[in-house]
């Protein structure tokens, strides 16, 4: 019975990939959507809101590009909020504002620094006032929208049922280096792949902070005004929205390109404010999760799947690497038996994830294909390489030890077992360590092949992990703002 | 304000129509290789089941 009990602790580390094939299999069905979701191009009066503090380097392109939308020029405002800039920000707003007049507006806010969310409110309160608008598309300083995504995203409200639309934001740091390669596949399999999949499912777990057009009725609804008491502000509005009644949908053909973080330090602050939000987010709707009666099918078991097993990724690999280790103190032949049980389902998964991932957008993998296949690290290959071929793997594994002058000993071999079995657990421990390798003076260039061998997932995992502990000590909610520097390339 | 030259054209009805072709041939396309995959890694799956 124990070893029933163990046995199921050790499979809720394939909880995570079960839910990520079974969203990839969704994205696959994608073509059988709503027909309703695709009306015809309509161009509502749109009102766009940009929150910026120290946004120099990037702004003018950004409005740059917002200027050549293909969309009407008498239906667009473009409201930049300027947050008490302290660099050139409101010089280069201000010139954008005479290059096209009527069309950018420069909002100041003479004392700034309380957070993105009150600074967007500063412009909805503009906006509000002028009572001009019909959707308001809250978007980031650095986004660069491609010319007929505002189009393809606004054509969606031509459904009075949808009250918000998203686009597919990517990566278009050029060059990319490592991160930008990581984060590029991870948005393919978190937007491309996931919001598809939560399309057909009629619920959207996030509005994609960079690219968020709300129909005004469901502002309104929603408040009228941007969660301020969460680090998760996107993600609280798509919930109230869907919980008034409307739905939010995903347009993948919206491309929205943005500049993200570099090295590891800056992906851990920005990711950890992620997460934190997100476990804020779980306990404010506490009283919608499993609950199906509830509006906007924020309460459906497949919603729960999709959020419980990003949120709780790391109760589920620390369980997996418990249980295996006392399987292997008490069972060691059943140990290994769902120790390759488990592994044998996850190489599946990886395998039927990765392809997906891959075939959902060709252009992004042709660039990050091989952090594709190295995104759960170089010890989990291993891992399931030996999954899938224990024989061949432990017989050149001896041969390469004895080249090495290292004998093969049971007591190696237990402790290669125990190291195996703690992988999923170790691994997020020394995600952490890459961190502060990283910000080390001589080995910062290790931290970047430490990801390749550790996993950029277990970096995420680590992050989660570590917004449980900020959430339980109720740390201070602080704006980490990741730092633009103009990256993104010529793109289309 | 820019120039009326500069201003973006917006897209005809015709040309509306073929994008709109495109996305959903592409979305098909989609379904198309996730069954391939599928059938790939069955196959694969079932031939380690029954061969050993």
């Amino acid at each position: 019975m124990l070893d029933i009990f163990l046995a199921a602790l050790v499979f809720m580390g394939a909880v995570p990939l079960i839910a990520g094939c079974f969203q990839f299999g969704l994205a696959g069905l994608h073509c059988f959507r709503r027909r309703s979701q695709v009306q015809g191009d309509i161009y509502p009066r749109v009102a766009v809101v940009i929150p910026a503090w120290n946004e120099a380097a990037v702004i003018p392109r950004t409005l740059d590009q917002l200027a050549r939308l293909e969309y009407p020029r008498d239906r667009l405002r473009i409201y930049v909020v300027d947050d008490a800039s302290t660099d050139e920000t409101p010089e280069r707003i201000q010139a954008k504002a005479a290059q096209y007049p009527g069309l950018v507006f420069h909002l100041r806010r003479e004392r700034g620094g309380e957070g993105k969310a009150q600074t967007i409110n500063h412009g909805l309160r503009r906006i509000r006032a002028e009572g001009w608008y019909e959707a308001v598309l809250v978007i980031d300083a650095d986004v660069i929208f491609t010319a007929g995504s505002l189009r393809r995203m606004a054509r969606h409200l031509a459904d009075p049922a949808v009250g918000a639309a998203t686009g597919y934001i990517k990566e278009g740091s050029r060059p990319a280096n490592f991160m930008n390669r990581f984060i590029a596949y991870e948005y393919i399999t978190a937007q491309a792949a996931a919001r598809r999949a939560q399309n057909l499912l009629g619920v959207q777990a996030c509005l994609a902070g960079g690219a968020q057009l709300i129909r005004r009725e469901s502002l309104v609804a929603a408040g009228g005004e941007i969660d301020t008491s969460t680090l998760a502000e996107d993600t609280v509005t798509t919930f109230r929205i869907q919980l008034a009644g409307k739905r939010v949908v995903f347009e993948p053909y919206a491309t929205v390109w943005a500049e993200e973080p570099r090295g590891v330090d800056a992906l851990w602050k920005q990711r950890l404010r992620w997460a934190r939000g997100n476990v804020q987010v779980t306990r404010m709707f506490r009283h919608v999760w499993f609950r199906p009666w509830r509006p906007g099918n924020l309460g459906r078991l497949s919603f729960a799947l999709i959020w419980f097993s990003v949120l709780l990724m790391p109760v589920f690999l620390v369980s997996a690497s418990a249980g295996l280790i006392t399987l292997f103190l008490t069972d060691r032949v059943f140990a290994e038996h769902v120790f390759r049980g488990l592994w044998a389902s996850n190489v599946v998964a990886y395998l039927f994830i990765t392809l997906s991932g891959f075939s959902i957008d060709l252009r992004t993998a042709r660039m990050c294909w091989r952090e594709g296949l190295a995104f759960p690290g170089l010890v989990s290959l291993l891992v399931m390489l030996y999954t899938i071929l224990p024989g061949p793997f432990v017989s050149d594994g001896s041969s390469l030890l004895r080249d090495l002058g290292i004998h093969p000993t049971a007591q190696l071999g237990d402790a290669l077992t125990l190291f195996a079995y703690a992988w999923l657990t170790v691994s997020m421990l020394a995600a952490m360590a890459i961190r502060r390798v990283e910000r080390h003076r001589w080995l910062a260039w290790l931290s970047a092949p430490l990801i390749y061998v550790v996993g950029y997932g277990p970096l995420l995992c680590a992050v989660t992990a570590t917004a449980y502990v900020k959430e339980l000590r109720h740390a201070e909610m602080r704006w980490d703002k990741t730092e633009k520097l103009g990256a993104v390339g010529e793109l289309s | 304000m820019s120039a009326p030259a500069d201003l973006p054209r917006l897209p005809s009805e015709p040309e509306l129509a073929a994008e709109a072709a495109d996305e959903e041939r592409a979305e098909r396309w989609l379904l198309v290789r996730q069954v391939a995959i599928v059938l790939a890694l069955t196959a694969l799956v079932l031939s380690r089941v029954l061969l050993g």
